[in-house]
This record gives structure tokens, C-alpha cells and sequence, in this order.
């Protein structure tokens, strides 16, 4: 056997002494514990090529324990390396071995006496020495036994005082000792330290760990607050004076030597009502930081707008039975509605279907294409022949080339985040109808980004570092796995043609015209657009706000675009990208009726403003992050209501029953410095997070600012020194004085997270509404005394637990089902059996039912239900009356067999339910129902992993 | 509160079968007391070894080496893992075990021992608090892991926590 140790380790003597005793020859290598496993020494090498670090399991496996003692003697060694040896470590680097604590060494030495009394040795019953005995003599005998400790040692601890010299003269001792000689005492500590890791004792010896929560009403410990922040306050007090917000005119436009910023937020697609995630994914957080950015004084210009053109719209057209240019005018009515409700305060929402887009676009295109970097091939494209048209991306999915994900959509994989080709796919299949769709050759235009790829890196390599670190995680594979030419034009109607002769039954792909939205919607808010995105000598910072799932398109293809025009577009230069929200622990689900929909969101009788807080508040930026009901009611009432809310209206409520509404005079004392200071520090830290768009963590130092403005109140107690003599009367107006101060120093802090509470308080605090106040790097006296404030009255209302309860059940699904409309129902069918299918697959891909994940039997049986459900429904809602009015209810217990039994009965009701309106009906009535049947068919063979059943042949004659 | 604690020795008793012992925490040791004999059982990886004389003695490994090698790994749960519920016990915790699982499926190398189960319990509440940078950071581990919550009587009531693939391609 072969020990590597670090010089003076002790507990190599274990080591070697327990090789003696099962009479075994060790060799002895002196190593730096850098040079070992985990830093840890000493360890052993069996001949087997074991290699151990654990000197306790080592001594086991060298020496079995006997069955009878084992589990004392494990609780002795337990005990001596989980806590001996820690305390002596500590003694080491700190010389304290008395504290209060049980567990410290004074202490576990007593434990160790008391054990010893009028014993030979540690175990009871066992009287041979032990390896519990071996392992902690030499553990004591090496360290504490030459210090300060052995002398007391000898005098309190009797029992282990003379077990150690018993032990001490055993000849298997004696023989190791002179075999491994190191120095004992101090340096013999300090070499256990340098080989091992005790965290207890970091533990101990630090302060109390930083609370991971960033919950400003939290008690933290806080920094005194130094004499250079008291002098840096006091001078900012006294000399520096509050700028105003600048009145910007329209249009704004940026201006050379000052701050230009551009803001941009995802196009969100016109074709669904947006949810709350989709809110704080980019509408919200782009609002949040445009506003404070004006309120910087920064030439800012936010725009957004629907992204109208693709597939998705025109299918919804075809089924809605109108034209596309209407499903987008309607859409675009309800997004525009919903994003003013929340008072996201664009400078311009506009759309994709303008004639600007699509000059910018074609002209685009032309100047790519003369800069050499379009190709044009011949490609194979997909076309499903049963819906009779070729298949955008978004309408097929099938198994991921690279990661064989079986899901994967036609543009991305959702398994390992690559783009894709339909093509590429294997074994694709129309997600419409299911059918495997047929390869057809297409001319169509490439982008040549492999052309592209040198100047996106020197680009990208410049810029990431300004990027959110998902943005970072999320482009970092596209670069380094290499970039390949992608298509931009389409088999399609509804987008901008492609202005080439030969090609003008194409139209360009949606994800070449949206980013171009950004151009065009500028030049809708103005002509001078060309300011922003092709600036002459102006620095212009171009911030984009998106969910991680834009990230591809606005790293990699906007910027392509751009840098093969070649003509100094503006370049992203900040992609602030979120993660996703989830809702109470589950997806958003319009189909579902699962989470709040914007249109929701002002039915809940709660204000936009506190929507627009907790949404930041929860703002997913690091990871995924959960809406939550009851955590909305607990936020709104204790930060909003209790924290803020309270601080504002106590001091303004104060001034005007004392002071009769004017801001008293001000003469600052220590104390007032004090809290001004620490203000200052969460003022510091905000504008520090709202500058990268950390707009979460901005939030919490608003909310410190308040809690500090609290406590100085409570400890102050102007309400007794009113009361007071003259002096103290004057000491009460300083300090409703600052706390007002404060108070309007809040209000512009909060203005981009909540406008109208904001506007409601410069109001009260007798400001002008026009604007916001200007967002200040210092702390500065912002009202004179004398200043007359407005009205008092509270802010924000308490949200009761009861309503949150009502609004929970409201919104967790099934919603819909009332629905009468034949054709919601039987596409919440089509979905729900999609659904079920997916799930079936990805259930059966786990062999052992035992490896399950409950949730996903969870929903599986969910999903099972809520097919039920819609089957018996459809079958009632169908003037046809079944003749067996039985209803089908499938088991709940999410066995395979049980599934396979209601699936069966299943196709026998869709059975027949075919068969009594093939009797009476078109094919235009039963068609639907038909396919319906071959859906549930195909499911059972995936299920049962055979063919189908013979009636299936028999219904493919007929057809 | 340190993590190897009175619940996760009960879920400990619980994938084994066994009824779990009376168990009380003594400053920063858990306590166990033996029904029959009233006997006291001290210390975290001494109850888990009891616990699985009485089960499966099998699982601490089949052979002495791999016993050996899982009572090094209770050994640093109980050393280190215990106070992982700081951030930077927790980061260098991660750091070292995700070398250690850098080649090898299981702590103790391809079979899974009680030492696998034993971290999974003290690990959960650290690992489902990473953020999906901080996975991929410690891949290993997030692998391991994921490996291991695939069993649902192992899992019980605990959250399957997501590693993601999408986040994990670093």
C-alpha cells in the first residue's frame, strides 16, 4: 500500500499504525495537496488501484470492524472527523477553544472523558484497542496535547489523560511513531488544515451568511456608514442643485455628444393575445427601461409593433374564413389595447404590413444580394399533399438530426436549441394532419452566412459583454459550432414579395422581414429615421429586449442582415434577454385557458401599476421564474402598501396636520446624514442596475430606500417631538423635512416600474404632473421649505386573500369549455389529442413506468380527462344522439393497459358516431370526424406498439 | 440548518423500507434511538449504516473496496455537504464533486450506492436553487443528478428538477 501525504500530517500515523496491525507493508511519498485528489492528503493506494481520502474508511477497510461494535465505533469516528478535528482546526488558525457552543473543543473533550471513566479503552466490552481508540489518540496526542490545551488536559480530564499514556506506550505505537516522525503541536495542525476542507468552521467564524433572498425588508446586516459618505452627503445637500427633466420634442432624435439610446422591443406576433409572460418578456421591461431612460435625460426612443406576415396568419385566415390583412387589423386592435392598458408608453407601436416595410425590405435584399452575399439553390422543400400546400417551418416537426429530440419543431429544436431545416428532419410529419409530407424542389434565395461569419464574430466579440448572460448562453454555440447558409424566401402568399423575376410567387421568410420592422416602424414615427439606424458620427446604443426563445434571430440574423449591407447600420449593442415566467408552477396555456392573458389582466379589478411591480418584481432574469397569486396579494401588501405606501403617507400626511402643508425648515444632524447616506448607497446600486437593465434588482433598492425612510421615522419619532419644546418642535420638521424629500426622491425612482402611482404622488406632493422628475446620481435637497404639497391619501389598496383565491380558481383552466362554437371545440380536440400523443411518446420513451416523472403522469391524466370531456361533449352537442348514452370515463390511474382500454372505447363511440353520419351526411360532415378516428387509431398502435386493429383497413377501403 | 438533517435521513428510511427511528437533532448532530434497546445511535453516516443492516446491507457495495469508497463519500456529506446551505460551502462543494463524477456515473464508479442516494437527498435543495448557468457550470453533477431523480421511489415527493438540455449546451 502506498500513502501520499503533505509534510507533518498526522493523520498518516493512523494510517501506518493501522497497517501494523494487520501486519501489511505501507511506503510513504511526501506530495503537495495541490498535486492530489481535491486537495485532500493523506490518501492511500491499495494494490487493487483504490484510491482513498478518507483515513476512516481507509482504517476500516485495512481492519474490518467486528460486527458487534460497529456501531459505536462508527459514532466514534464520526464524531472524531466530524467534529474533533474541525475544532482543533479552528483552534489552530483562531487559539479559541472555549466558547459557549456544545460543540466546542472544551466541550467535545468532556463528551470524551465521560466516555473513558474507568475504562481501558474507548469501547465498552472490547478490550483491545480499538480503531476509534487508534484514530483519536493520535488525533489528540499530535496536536493539542503540546499546547496551552494539554496542560489543562491533564488537570480536569483525568480518564483521558491516562488513556493517552496508556495507549502512548503500546508497542504498536511506539514501533509506528519512530517509523513517521513529524513535529507535533501547532505545525502538526496547521498540515491537517492544509489537506483538508472543514466548512463547519467557516461557519462559525464568520458573519451570518448573506441571505440569497434580495427581499429588501429582510433585516440584513448593514455597513456603518463611513465619515466620507457623511461629507459627500452633506455637501451634495447643501451645494448641488436638481436638474429637470428635459421636454423632448417630437420627433426625438439623437444628438452627437450626448446619450442615444434605441430601444427596441420583440415584435410580438399578431396571431395570439399576449400573457404575462410575454409582457415582462420584452414589452415591459423595454417600457420600464425607456422610461428610465428619459427620465435620465437620455435621447430615447422606444418602438415596437406587431409582426404580421407568416404561415401562422394565414392559416388562421383560412380557418376564420377572411383575408389575412383582417386577422391582423383585428390582432393588432387587441395588442395595441393591451399594451396601453399596462401604459407601456412607446414612442411608436406600429406593424409589419406597411408599404414602408416592404421598400425596406426589398431594398434590403437587393443591396445583400449586389453585396455578393445571396445565393440562390434549388432546394427540397416539404409539401404535405392531404392539406395540399407546401409546409412552413412552424407546421412540421418530426426528430431532431443532431440531438434525435422526437419533437422538434421545422425551425428550431426545443431539445438541444439548434436551428433546423424541415428538411433535415427525420421522418417529418405535417402537424396539421399528421401525414408525412412529401419532398418537392423549390428555387429559393440563401443567405451566405458562413460569408458572414468572420465579421459577426469580431462583432459579437465586442458586444456580448453588455448582453444578459441567458442572451451570452443562448448565442455563444451558434458562433463556435459554425454557421450555415440559410433560406429567406418562401412558398407562399401572405408576406412581402420577393422582388426578383422568376421568384414573384415567393415572399420572403418572416424571420428576414420582422427584424426590418424595427427600420420600418421608425420611419412610420419619423422621416428622419435614418438618424437612429444609419447614424453619421453619433454614438447610438441599440437595446433589444426579447425572450430567450428571439435570441438566434436578433444575435446572429438581424445583425447578418446588417453588417452584409454594409452602409453603418446601427448594430445591437445590449440584447437584454429574459428567461420565461411561468404561471403557478405550470405554462401559460391560451388553448387551456391556463394563466392571465393581457385581456385578462384589467378584469382582475387589480390596477395596471401593480401588475407592472410585480411583474418586474419577478422578472425572470437569471432563470425561470413563477407568477404567483398569493405571492402578488403578500408583495402588494407588504412592500407597496406597508413599506412604501406607509413611508410617504405618514411624512405628507405630518406636513400638512402640522405644518399646515408647507415643507418646514431643515437642519441636518448626524442621524438625518446617516440615513441620507445609506439612501444614497440603494440610489447608487439602482442607478447601477437600471443602467444594465437589471430592472428586478432596481425595484428592490427603491423599496430599501422606503424601508430606511421606516425605521428612521420609527426611531425618530417626530409625532413625541411635535409635542415637545421649541427646539424639539424645530428637530421634527428636519426630519418630515428629509422623509418628504425622500418621498419625492421615491417618486422618480418608481416612475418606470409604476407611472400612475408615481404621477399620483408628485400630485400629492404638490409637483408638477408633466413629467416624472429627473432621476438624480446624488442625494440633493429637492424641496425648498416652504414648498406646498398637495392632498394626501394612500396610495395602493390591500389586495385580500379571499379575492386572490377567486382570481386563482378564475384562471386555472377549463375556462373554455363552455364554448359553443363547433369549431373551438374540435380544434381543442385536435390540440388535446396532439397533446396526448406527445405525451404517450414521451412516456413509452422511458422504458420503466417506475421512472415516470409524477408530473407528467399528472398531466397525462389530465390530458385523458379533459379528451373525455371534449368527446362526450362534442358527441351531446351533435344533433345525432348516440344510441348507447352511456359515457365513456376513462380510468384515472395511468396504467398502460387502462389507457389502451379507454382509448379502445374511444374509437368505438368515434366509430360509430362516423358510421350514423356517414348514413345521413356529406362527406364534408363526416370527413372531420373521420380523421378524428384515424387520429385515435394511430394513438392506440403507438400505444400498444402493434398495427392497427383490422377495422382500421376496413374504414381505409370505405374511404 | 445544516442539510444533512432529521429529513433526510427519514426519506433515507423511507427508499430503504425501513420504519424511520425516533430522531432528534443535538447542536449540529443528528440523534437516532433504537426502539427495542433504547440504544442511542450518534451521527449522521453511523445512522445510514444501521439503517441499511437492517435493510440491504448491500447498497453501502458489494465488496469492501466500494463499502469503503461510500463511507468516504458519507463521510463528506457529513464533513462538507452538511454545510453546503451557504453559497460559497455550496460552490465548492459543486466544484469538488463535479470533479470527482467527471468519469464516473455513480460516486463510487458504476454502481449506485448509498452514497449517491445520501447526496441526493442533501443536495436537492441546493441544486434546485441553480440557476441554469450554474448547471452547466457543474455538469457532472447536473448529470449525476438527473440520473439519479429518474427514480420515482428515490424522488418521492421531491421536485423533478429540470435540467434542460437547451441551457446545458454551453
Amino acid at each position: 500500500m502506498n500513502i501520499s501525504t503533505n509534510e507533518n500530517n498526522p493523520n498518516t500515523l493512523k494510517l501506518i499504525i493501522a497497517a501494523k496491525f494487520a501486519q501489511q507493508a505501507v511506503t510513504v511519498k511526501t506530495v503537495q495537496p495541490k498535486a492530489s485528489f481535491l486537495g485532500r492528503l493523506p490518501s492511500i493506494e491499495f494494490p487493487s488501484g483504490l484510491i482513498l481520502f478518507s483515513t476512516n474508511a481507509a482504517m476500516q477497510l485495512i481492519i474490518p470492524l467486528s460486527e458487534e461494535f460497529k456501531v459505536v465505533n462508527n459514532k466514534w469516528l464520526e464524531w472524531e472527523i466530524s467534529q474533533l478535528q474541525p475544532a482543533i482546526a479552528l483552534y489552530g488558525s483562531t487559539g479559541i477553544y472555549k466558547t459557549s457552543q456544545k460543540s466546542c473543543l472544551w466541550s467535545l473533550l468532556k463528551e470524551l472523558n465521560n466516555a473513558l471513566k474507568d475504562k481501558q479503552y474507548l469501547i465498552k466490552g472490547n478490550n483491545d484497542l480499538s480503531l476509534a481508540d487508534i484514530c483519536i489518540w493520535v488525533t489528540l496526542w499530535s496536536t493539542i496535547m503540546v499546547t496551552e490545551i494539554g496542560n489543562e488536559l491533564n488537570k480536569e480530564y483525568l480518564s483521558i489523560k491516562n488513556w493517552l499514556s496508556n495507549i502512548e506506550l503500546l508497542t504498536v505505537i511506539q514501533d509506528s511513531i519512530k517509523e513517521y516522525s513529524f513535529e507535533r503541536g501547532l505545525k502538526a495542525i496547521l498540515s491537517i488544515q492544509a489537506a483538508s476542507w472543514f466548512p463547519v468552521n467557516a461557519t462559525l467564524n464568520s458573519k451570518p451568511p448573506k441571505p440569497v433572498d434580495l427581499s429588501p425588508t429582510k433585516e440584513k446586516e448593514i455597513e456603518a456608514v463611513s465619515q466620507q459618505e457623511i461629507r459627500n452627503i452633506s455637501n451634495n445637500w447643501s451645494s448641488k442643485s436638481y436638474p429637470d427633466v428635459k421636454n423632448f420634442p417630437y420627433p426625438v432624435l439623437p444628438k452627437k455628444g450626448e446619450k442615444n439610446i434605441l430601444i427596441t422591443s420583440a415584435l410580438p406576433y399578431v396571431n395570439n393575445v399576449p400573457h404575462l409572460g410575454n409582457i415582462i418578456g420584452c414589452v415591459l421591461s423595454a417600457d420600464i427601461f425607456a422610461r428610465y431612460c428619459r427620465q435620465r435625460n437620455y435621447n430615447t426612443l422606444f418602438i415596437s409593433g406587431t409582426d404580421e406576415y407568416g404561415t401562422a396568419t394565414e392559416a388562421k385566415a383560412l380557418e376564420e374564413k377572411t383575408t389575412p390583412q383582417n386577422i391582423c387589423n383585428k390582432f393588432f386592435d387587441i395588442h395595441n389595447d393591451v399594451y396601453r392598458w399596462f401604459n407601456i408608453g412607446f414612442d411608436y407601436f406600429g406593424r409589419t404590413t406597411t408599404p414602408e416595410q416592404t421598400e425596406i425590405v426589398q431594398s434590403f435584399f437587393l443591396k445583400i444580394k449586389s453585396e455578393g452575399y445571396i445565393l440562390s439553390e434549388s432546394v427540397d422543400q416539404l409539401l404535405c399533399e392531404s392539406c395540399d400546400r407546401f409546409l412552413a417551418d412552424r407546421f412540421v416537426e418530426g426528430t431532431c438530426p443532431r440531438c434525435k429530440y422526437e419533437d422538434a419543431r421545422g425551425d428550431q429544436c426545443d431539445g438541444c436549441g439548434h436551428l433546423v431545416n424541415a428538411t433535415d428532419l427525420i421522418s417529418p410529419r405535417c402537424k396539421v394532419c399528421g401525414n408525412r409530407p412529401i419532398v418537392k424542389k423549390s428555387q429559393q434565395f440563401f443567405l451566405d452566412l458562413p460569408k458572414l461569419e468572420n465579421k459577426l464574430k469580431e462583432w459579437s466579440s465586442k458586444v456580448e459583454k453588455g448582453w444578459s448572460s441567458v442572451a451570452r448562453v443562448v448565442a455563444k454555440p451558434w458562433l463556435r459550432d459554425g454557421l450555415k447558409p440559410r433560406c429567406i424566401t418562401r412558398d407562399l402568399k401572405w408576406g412581402i414579395p420577393v422582388p426578383i423575376k422568376g421568384f414573384e410567387n415567393k415572399v420572403f421568410y418572416v424571420w428576414f422581414d420582422a427584424p426590418f420592422g424595427y427600420i420600418s416602424i421608425t420611419k412610420k414615427y419619423t422621416k428622419e429615421y435614418q438618424q437612429w439606424w444609419k447614424p453619421k458620427d453619433i454614438q447610438i446604443d441599440l437595446y433589444q429586449f426579447m425572450a430567450k426563445d428571439n435570441v438566434p434571430f436578433h444575435a446572429i440574423m438581424f445583425p447578418a442582415y446588417l453588417l452584409a449591407a454594409n452602409e453603418g447600420y446601427t448594430l445591437l449593442k445590449h440584447l437584454m434577454a429574459t428567461e420565461y415566467l411561468n404561471y403557478e408552477d405550470t405554462k401559460f396555456s391560451k388553448s387551456r385557458g391556463i394563466g392571465v392573458f393581457g385581456t385578462d389582466a384589467r378584469d382582475t379589478g387589480i390596477p395596471a401599476d401593480v401588475w407592472r411591480f410585480y411583474l418586474a418584481y419577478v422578472r425572470p432574469e437569471t432563470q425561470d421564474s413563477n407568477f404567483n397569486w398569493v405571492d402578488l396579494a403578500t408583495k402588494n401588501n407588504s412592500e407597496l402598501l406597508n413599506n412604501f405606501g406607509n413611508f410617504v403617507n405618514r411624512a405628507l400626511v405630518f406636513v400638512e396636520k402640522y405644518f399646515e402643508s408647507k415643507i418646514p425648515a431643515i437642519e441636518l444632524q448626524e442621524d438625518d446624514l446617516v440615513l441620507l447616506a445609506l439612501a444614497q448607497r440603494e440610489l447608487s446600486s439602482y442607478i447601477h442596475a437600471l443602467e444594465q437593465a437589471k430592472l428586478r434588482d432596481g425595484l428592490k433598492h427603491v423599496l430599501a430606500i422606503s424601508k430606511h425612510g421606516n425605521q428612521y421615522m420609527q426611531f425618530q419619532e417626530p409625532w413625541v417631538k411635535i409635542k415637545g419644546i421649541d427646539s424639539d418642535k424645530r428637530r421634527a420638521g428636519t426630519i418630515i423635512g428629509i422623509c418628504c424629500n425622500l418621498a419625492c426622491l421615491l417618486s422618480s425612482l418608481l416612475a418606470p416600474f409604476m407611472p400612475c402611482t408615481a404621477r399620483e404622488l408628485r400630485s400629492q406632493l404638490g409637483l408638477q404632473t408633466n413629467n416624472y422628475g429627473y432621476i438624480p446620481d446624488e442625494i440633493t435637497s429637492i424641496l425648498p421649505t416652504g414648498h406646498k404639497i398637495g392632498k394626501p391619501s394612500p396610495l395602493f389598496k390591500k389586495i385580500e386573500e379571499k379575492d386572490v383565491e377567486t382570481l386563482r380558481k378564475k384562471y386555472a383552466g377549463k375556462q373554455d369549455t363552455t364554448n359553443n362554437d363547433e369549431h373551438g371545440d374540435v380544434k381543442s380536440l385536435d390540440n388535446a389529442i396532439a397533446e396526448l400523443d406527445t405525451k404517450v411518446k414521451e412516456l413509452k420513451a422511458k422504458h420503466d413506468k417506475s421512472g415516470w416523472p409524477s408530473k407528467q403522469v399528472q398531466i397525462f391524466v389530465d390530458l385523458k380527462n379533459k379528451l373525455s370531456d371534449l368527446i362526450s361533449e362534442k358527441n351531446k352537442s351533435s344533433e345525432l344522439k348516440s344510441k348507447n348514452p352511456e359515457n365513456f370515463v376513462p380510468e384515472q390511474n395511468g396504467d398502460i393497459s387502462m389507457d389502451v382500454a379507454s382509448l379502445e372505447a374511444a374509437i368505438t363511440k368515434q366509430g360509430n358516431l362516423v358510421r350514423q353520419l356517414k348514413a345521413k351526411e356529406e362527406k364534408s360532415v363526416w370527413q372531420p370526424e373521420v380523421e378524428k378516428l384515424l387520429k385515435l387509431k394511430k394513438q392506440l398502435a403507438d400505444l400498444t406498439g402493434t398495427t392497427p386493429a383490422p377495422t382500421d383497413k376496413k374504414s381505409k377501403k370505405k374511404k | 440548518m445544516v442539510l444533512c438533517n432529521v429529513e433526510c435521513l427519514e426519506r433515507i428510511s423511507n427508499y430503504l423500507d425501513v420504519s424511520p427511528l425516533p430522531l432528534e437533532m443535538q447542536e449540529n448532530v443528528v440523534v437516532a434511538t433504537k426502539r427495542e434497546s433504547n440504544q442511542k445511535i450518534e451521527g449522521f453516516s453511523t445512522i445510514i449504516q444501521s439503517l441499511i443492516e437492517n435493510s440491504n446491507p448491500d447498497i453501502l457495495g458489494v465488496n469492501n473496496e466500494m463499502k469503503a469508497l461510500s463511507q468516504q463519500w458519507l463521510e463528506y456529506a457529513v464533513i462538507c455537504i452538511n454545510y453546503a446551505d451557504t453559497p460559497n460551502n455550496a460552490k465548492k462543494v459543486l466544484q469538488e464533486l463535479n470533479v470527482t463524477l467527471t468519469d464516473k456515473t455513480y460516486l463510487t464508479g458504476t454502481k449506485k450506492t448509498i452514497a449517491d442516494v445520501t447526496l441526493y437527498y442533501a443536495l436537492h435543495s441546493i441544486m434546485r436553487e441553480l440557476t441554469h448557468q450554474e448547471k452547466a457550470q457543474y455538469v457532472h453533477v447536473s448529470r449525476w443528478f438527473d440520473n439519479m431523480q429518474q427514480e420515482e421511489k428515490l424522488r418521492q415527493q421531491l421536485d423533478l428538477i429540470s435540467f434542460d438540455l437547451l441551457h446545458l449546451f454551453l
